[in-house]
């Protein structure tokens, strides 16, 4: 009984998806004519079509949706630990002060701060390439990680470290040997939410990639749409589905450690 | 610019601050020069769907061809997006050289001084050939800041198809009134027994629809010093009617109206098949009868006969050189391109509309689909008057605050009286701001 409400509700939260899936199958004009889940036609040509809608076709973009993925997550790791770090076990002057001002940034829109930081990176020249979205990760801006690995270190007996010290370990190897290793759930959620949350980002890469050679999946998949002309929908539907994979794959991948990474960090 | 279209009002705020950055810089181009013998880039950026895409990017090829020291970078966007990176660039001091230009934003950001006044690089562009009531919609105090790609009027499409399955003979468009559609639209209301809507209610996106209406009256939305002087009454009018046709029925409910309004062409009841009646813009035929599947007719908006005519052409789109290019001659050259080259329009044909271009829209006219040609047909035979005054610069938010009081009137948070009154005031306040 309790399974099937369950599934129930799990069908309702899939719909907009199946129907997603159904209508990436369906030819253009009877995507909005007929709203069920029934497929009376099979068309597969959607998916061809909607792979080569645009030039450069929707591989670059996979591609370099998956290379800036890719850069934010190393940045992402190695900035935001060692920030954490510093935050969880160094003492230093204004500590608390810094901490505060770091999670204050989380609370700035992006909009409040695009033109200054779009002069900044175009005086660099760096305007369509992909390091106005990358370096800022290796400087630890994404306060949430931080947060988040803090609250984790934290939970480590400082134990562990003082018997490091005895041994000789410095701050580098107590980093490096000790609280890494250890830190590996946060890492691993650490390190999917910036898939998901960089592979779906769009404004950020709207701005800044000009190009369509540089254009990633999101930015790739609203040009499909325009509400003032016809859109092909099924096109549209079809490469939304092929953009969901790496998501889903990540997800699935992830999971256990995303749950352990937040059992670990949210109950303190 | 058409029905469906969401607008971004947030944006404000970066445009004054463009605003602020663009002080500094005159337009002390080069327009008038030669064309350069040496390699340059030039950035052309416009918005649209998938078909667009791929046609400008093969009319881009073919300029490269012609000018082999030009090269063009491409770059598309979807309405909002553009905006929004069009806004942030403007204001880095990064825009694209050439841009697709709307109506509704022209008149803020030519008088912000971000475009080129296209009369200096009068030696590279064209414009000859041009209806010249068309050219003047792209014109702000003598200045040409845009050259109006297409041209648009709005109209009624009837869907022939529900009329006949439901016996309701077709209206005369040549002597109806506003009314007179009312009544045709709640026949078939009745006569469908409520699946299929007469009416689907009109004008609730755009400031089209009042904008008309005001016209037919002798009245305008603003004056020509941009001065909002539609008398309340007027807009009174207009929204007792949108909320008389969804009280008796005759148009579908409030909460469906909201929903197929912000939810694109291929949803809306005309495109459905769920409304016989709809306000479009003639051009939209050709997406609307792909959509439908039914036979759909371009019937002349109800009232022209009793009072002035309130048609007229809007451009669908502008071609806009920004006032920063460091190749403004090359610039003009490639709008110029676009706007006079044979070749090239009959690759684009109609997708950004009816060209504005007349010799361009005779050249292409053998190649038009049944539908192109009946837009195109309409576009030459229905008879116009001057265009109202471009919107002015704050305007940009106008549809917005149209469409939140169409919302208000049509749940019953307001009455169309007190609708009126706060949107005309509230236009006012946005285009003073902006001065």
């Amino acid at each position: 009984m309790k399974h099937l409400g369950l599934i129930l509700i799990g069908f309702v939260m899939l719909y907009p998806v199946l129907w997603m899936i159904v209508s990436s199958l369906r030819p253009d004009d009877e995507i909005f004519r007929s709203p069920g889940l029934i497929l009376d036609s099979l068309r597969t040509e959607n998916y061809a079509e909607g792979w080569n809608a645009l030039t450069p076709s929707f591989g670059t973009y996979l591609l370099n949706s998956t290379i800036l993925v890719l850069g934010c997550i190393v940045g992402n790791l190695v900035s935001c630990s060692m920030a954490a770090y510093a935050f969880a076990r160094l003492h230093f002057s204004g500590k608390r002060w810094w901490f505060g001002i770091m999670l204050g940034t989380i609370m700035l829109p992006i909009h409040v701060i695009i033109v200054p930081q779009y002069v900044l990176f175009s005086q660099l020249g760096w305007v369509n390439t992909f390091l106005p979205l990358i370096v800022p990760k290796v400087l630890a801006t994404d306060a949430f990680f931080v947060f988040l690995m803090v609250q984790f270190i934290r939970g480590l007996p400082r134990e562990l470290d003082e018997a490091a010290r005895i041994d000789g370990c410095g701050h580098p190897r107590i980093f490096l040997r000790i609280i890494l290793p250890l830190m590996k759930p946060a890492l691993a959620t650490t390190t999917i939410f910036t898939f998901i949350w960089t592979w779906n980002d769009f404004f950020g890469q709207l701005i800044y990639l000009t190009d369509p050679d540089m254009y990633t999946v999101p930015v790739a998949l609203r040009s499909f749409v325009d509400s003032t002309v016809a859109t092909s929908w099924g096109s549209q539907f079809a490469m939304s589905v092929v953009s969901l994979v790496p998501i889903f794959l990540a997800f699935l991948v992830g999971q256990r450690y995303l749950v352990k990474g937040i059992a670990t960090t949210g109950g303190k | 610019m058409f029905e469906g279209v969401h607008r971004r009002t947030a944006l404000t705020v970066l445009l004054s601050l463009t605003a602020s950055l663009l002080v500094a810089c005159g337009s002390g181009s080069d327009a008038g020069g030669e064309l350069t013998a040496e390699p340059v880039t030039l950035r052309f950026s416009w918005w649209g769907a998938d078909d667009r895409h791929k046609r400008t990017q093969q009319v881009i090829e073919m300029f490269q061809k012609k000018h082999p020291n030009i090269t063009i970078k491409g770059e598309f966007k979807e309405w909002n997006g553009y905006w929004d990176s069009l806004a942030t660039t403007m204001a880095a001091n990064d825009a694209p050289d050439v841009m697709q230009m709307d109506e509704l934003y022209i008149a803020s950001y030519a008088e912000r001084g971000a475009l080129l006044d296209l009369n200096e690089a009068k030696k590279h562009l064209d414009t000859a050939n041009f209806d010249q009531k068309a050219l003047a919609t792209g014109a702000i105090e003598g200045k040409q800041y845009g050259v109006p790609v297409g041209l648009g009027m709005y109209s009624i499409m009837a869907n022939t198809d529900l009329l006949a399955k439901y016996n309701v003979p077709l209206p005369d468009d040549t002597k109806w009134s506003w009314d007179d559609l009312k009544k045709v639209g709640d026949q078939v209301s009745k006569a469908s027994g409520g699946t299929v809507w007469g009416v689907q209610s009109p004008g609730i996106n755009d400031t089209a629809g009042l904008s008309i209406r005001a016209r037919q009256q002798g009245k305008a939305l603003f004056d020509q010093n941009a001065k909002v002087v539609l008398p309340p009454e007027i807009a009174t009018q207009y929204w007792t009617y949108i909320s008389d046709l969804a009280k008796t029925g005759v148009a579908p409910p409030p909460s469906v109206t909201i929903e197929k309004g912000s939810a694109g062409l291929n949803m809306s009841a005309t495109a459905t098949n769920t409304a016989a009646f709809g306000l479009w813009w003639n051009t939209q035929l050709t997406a609307l009868t792909a959509a439908s599947g039914a036979k759909l007719k371009l019937l002349r908006l109800p009232g022209e006969s009793q009072g002035k005519p309130g048609a007229y052409y809007k451009p669908s789109m502008f071609w806009s050189v920004s006032s920063r290019s460091k190749h403004p001659a090359e610039a003009a050259a490639f709008v110029s391109f676009l706007a006079n080259d044979e070749e090239a329009a009959k690759v684009l044909l109609t997708e950004r509309g009816v060209p504005a271009n007349l010799k361009i829209r005779e050249a292409i006219a053998g190649q038009l689909k049944e539908t192109d040609k009946a837009a195109k047909e309409y576009l030459d035979t229905v008879p116009v008057s001057d265009p109202p005054r471009i919107t002015p610069k704050g305007g940009s938010t106008l549809d917005a605050i149209l469409k939140r009081h169409t919302e208000d009137v049509l749940f019953g948070r307001a009455t169309p009286d007190a609708a009126a009154t706060a949107f005309i005031k509230e236009v006012q306040s946005e285009v003073d701001a902006a001065r």
